[in-house]
């Protein structure tokens, strides 16, 4: 893990009220929407920002479970885990989401192209692309990692990503999304 | 043929099927494996309209969040139902 990048995402985005590493489980990532919904009520956030939120944070560790057990199947020499943090400004205006997980170089040669894409396109091309990709029927393999992707960039304002190298066949995948409540939450 | 209920968990959502033609779907979707937790839903459906239904069926879905891989589903049996109505109708 990497320490300072972690401090780092606590110290810039303010309040951090759910952060998890680790092995995820389904039984686990319902149990951390309890505490979204909580402070969803808490916050008086509109039914708006805090579906998307949930749905941010639901598809990323859904995606994160999923590569975890794929790497867990091939390979034993890394153990799977991975690292969610929902966080928001100090003002409340801002969410954040960050998920921080180790992928095998096929996984991010599949998603990697999605992201590059995805950074080019403004909010209607989006939409557009999102209902091709759709109505195609590509992407739906039913596991992580397909039309997530274009889900999560329709709910939220912005998202950076980052894949970092570990060896010939695994990489760090770090992604933030950024969902700003008066532009786009409500 | 026999009714289908399936409780309401965390991440799934309570499925009522009655053969007295009223189906439901209420609570969250988001399951560790979709596939496998529609199926029976799905096989159930289908016998259904095959050999027992009712002269009215209502459909009532509410659910509050499904993923994305869930939709795929919900169309799936959608797109069932519309082409089973056109049949029918």
């Amino acid at each position: 893990m990497d320490i300072s990048k972690i401090q780092s995402m606590v110290e810039d985005d303010g309040i951090v009220f759910i952060s998890y590493g680790g092995f995820l489980t389904q039984s686990l990532i319902s149990s951390m929407t309890e505490a979204l919904e909580h402070e969803a009520t808490l916050n008086g956030l509109g039914l708006g920002a805090s579906n998307n939120i949930f749905t941010i944070f639901i598809e990323l560790t859904q995606n994160m479970m999923n590569y975890s057990k794929s790497i867990k199947e091939s390979c034993s020499d890394i153990v799977p885990g991975g690292l969610i943090v929902v966080s928001k400004s100090l003002d409340g205006n801002t969410y954040y989401v960050h998920s921080r997980n180790i992928i095998s170089i096929e996984d991010k040669i599949k998603i990697e192209p999605k992201l590059q894409e995805i950074e080019t396109l403004d909010g209607d091309q989006l939409k557009k692309r999102y209902r091709e990709l759709r109505r195609s029927g590509a992407n739906t393999h039913g596991k992580g990692g397909g039309i997530g992707f274009y889900e999560i960039a329709k709910k939220c304002n912005k998202i950076d990503y980052e894949f970092t190298k570990i060896n010939e066949s695994r990489y760090f995948f770090y992604l933030k999304t950024t969902i700003n409540l008066n532009k786009k939450g409500e | 043929m026999e009714n289908l209920i399936i409780e309401e968990t965390k991440y799934t959502p309570l499925i009522k099927m009655d053969t007295n033609g009223t189906i439901e779907l209420v609570g969250k979707s988001y399951p560790e494996n979709t596939f496998e937790f529609y199926v029976p839903m799905m096989e159930w459906v289908k016998e259904y309209f095959e050999t027992s239904a009712a002269d009215v069926t209502t459909v009532n879905m509410e659910i509050t969040y499904f993923n994305q891989v869930v939709l795929n589903y919900f169309l799936i049996f959608l797109i069932y139902l519309k082409r089973t109505m056109i049949k029918r109708s």
